[in-house]
């Protein structure tokens, strides 16, 4: 049985002008220290799959599934107490937004550590310290100490992924986590990730609509269209050799060296939902 | 091609506050010299806090430079009265990136484009509705969008509001600051190819600020590489990014995840 297990799953958002499934059918298998992409476009389904696995999905949304797993924990109990934070923890897309302007950055570690460990106050103290180093953070006593808004995006980033290792969590969903970076902040965090899998063994989710980010990072991929998955396998056969259309169009469809001059191929209308956005 | 925009020697500094009393300079432009020529696409790179944005603002006359000039069609904006000021801005207009934020959500797709128009000119209300109609048209939008709002549309759809906006004048400078970082790929592909068939039928001039170097390469002829402040790297795009000469642009280039494709 692989470490995240998910058969069959189904979300239904009951809305006032009737149920809309969107997520149809998903199956996934990823392996324990895995780095698992899921890729798409907005509206695919791809951030509400992830968010079933921590129970987070919105109160309009009926879940279902055959097998919905992640380590020892059937999800399907919705004992999300034991889940969150100690399990399954997830980043996001916008990390100046995720923070809380007005705690410092040990304060908010702090109180997820006060709320999930036995620690007391100064083996916290020790702790806080230890993964603010962990996530690469240079000055882990100036960064404790400061608030969101005195260090940079990428910093923020960092302790959010520090703040989501702090109880444990040996699975990470990252949703389009680099999405809000500049590509060389981008480029450091996509390796913290590896390293951290490869220290800790951390299994991660890991979701966005970059193809090129995907193929950096991903030992395999889910190509989501509709709220199906249309294509998976390995991250390096699926992106270099699509056999589904829609994964060969979305690849045709990025500007790339040589492009400059020629009209970039659009995905088939019948692909897109409804053309979103991701701000 | 004649000179369009000519930029030399601008700085531009700003006074932060820096705890309750205290305020420090800092150098948000060092040294700034572009020159844009008419029909031109130029790619003007660089990390968050570059001074891209600071620069376009400059060139676009939102606010003044602390020296140096900025010539647009041979005429320095700051030196020209209110009215001459405002007769020049009809020849340049911005694209920003989040059309949801840049767009009024109350006003109908007719109001937005029309709203530069009855800015600069006097018009029929039945003369207006059919030049709007033209704009949506050369952005592949049909007629029945006038009365829509952009709060019920997708962000491709949106985005083509705003350069049905920025084309309503039929300016000669477009500045498009990052147009496609907030949409999907698919929907970037139909934005960049409206885009370079608008330059191609209308001889547009743009300059695109854009942190995605895969964007920049398909669209621009040449590339300005911004850093803290300063130009370190400009030439043909090409040439640039398949060797970068400044570190920076290396780092730059490095960064940047490559297309599995490719």
């Amino acid at each position: 049985m692989a470490y995240i297990e998910i058969d069959n799953l189904q979300v239904v958002l009951e809305l006032a002008t009737g149920p809309l499934a969107v997520v149809k059918g998903v199956s996934l298998a990823v392996e324990k220290g895995e780095i698992f992409g899921i890729v798409g476009e907005s509206g695919s389904g791809k951030t509400m799959t992830c968010t079933t696995l921590l129970g987070l999905t919105p109160n309009v949304a009926r879940v279902s599934a055959e097998t919905l797993s992640v380590g020892e924990h059937n999800l399907l109990d919705k004992n999300w107490a034991a889940v969150r934070g100690r399990e399954v923890a997830m980043i996001f897309q916008d990390p100046a937004s995720a923070l809380n302007p007005v705690f410092t950055i040990g304060a908010q570690i702090d109180a997820v550590l006060r709320r999930h460990t036995e620690l007391n106050k100064k083996a916290r103290r020790a702790r806080l310290l230890e993964l603010l180093e962990q996530v690469g953070l240079p000055d882990p006593l100036r960064t404790a100490a400061s608030y969101p808004h005195q260090i940079s995006g990428g910093m923020q980033q960092r302790a959010l992924i520090a703040m989501a290792l702090s109880a444990g969590a040996n699975t990470l969903i990252a949703d389009e986590p680099t999405t809000a970076l500049d590509v060389t902040v981008q480029a450091q965090i996509l390796a913290l990730l590896k390293s951290l899998r490869d220290q800790l063994g951390l299994t991660i989710l890991f979701v966005s609509h970059d193809l090129a980010v995907i193929s950096q990072v991903c030992d395999k991929v889910a190509v989501m269209l509709h709220g199906e998955i249309v294509e998976t396998g390995p991250a390096d056969a699926v992106l270099k050799s699509p056999d589904h259309p829609y994964t060969r169009a979305l690849l045709d469809a990025s500007p790339k060296p040589g492009s400059r001059g020629t009209v970039l191929p659009t995905v088939a209308a019948q692909m897109v939902l409804h053309g979103g956005s991701h701000a | 091609m004649p000179e369009l925009l000519s930029v030399s020697q601008v700085y531009k500094s700003f006074l932060i506050s820096d705890g309750m009393f205290r305020k420090r300079q800092l150098d948000v432009l060092r040294d700034i010299n572009v020159i844009i020529e008419e029909g031109e696409a130029i790619g003007l790179v660089g990390e968050s806090g570059s001074g891209k944005t600071t620069l376009a603002r400059i060139i676009m006359g939102m606010i003044p430079a602390d020296s140096g000039e900025v010539l647009f069609d041979g005429l320095d904006l700051t030196a020209l009265s209110k009215a001459g000021r405002r007769e020049r801005r009809r020849d340049m207009a911005i694209v920003y990136q989040n059309p949801f934020v840049s767009l009024n959500p109350r006003l109908s797709v007719l109001d937005l484009v029309a709203e530069p128009i009855r800015a600069h000119e006097r018009m029929s209300r039945a003369a207006l509705k059919q030049r709007v109609t033209g704009l949506l048209a050369d952005v592949g939008l049909e007629e029945s969008y006038l009365n829509r709002r952009i709060g019920a549309m997708s962000g491709g759809q949106a985005q083509r509001v705003a350069i049905a906006r920025a084309l309503a004048l039929k300016p000669k400078l477009i500045v498009l600051d990052e147009p496609t970082s907030a949409l999907d790929v698919s929907v970037q592909a139909q934005v960049l190819n409206l885009l370079a068939n608008l330059r191609a039928t209308h001889g547009y001039t743009y300059l695109l600020i854009t942190h995605n170097l895969d964007v920049v390469r398909h669209m621009a002829d040449r590339v300005l590489v911004m850093s803290q402040g300063e130009i370190v790297e400009h030439g043909a795009t090409d040439a640039i990014l398949d060797s970068p000469q400044h570190p920076y642009t290396q780092a730059l280039v490095a960064a940047t995840p490559k297309s599995p494709s490719s």
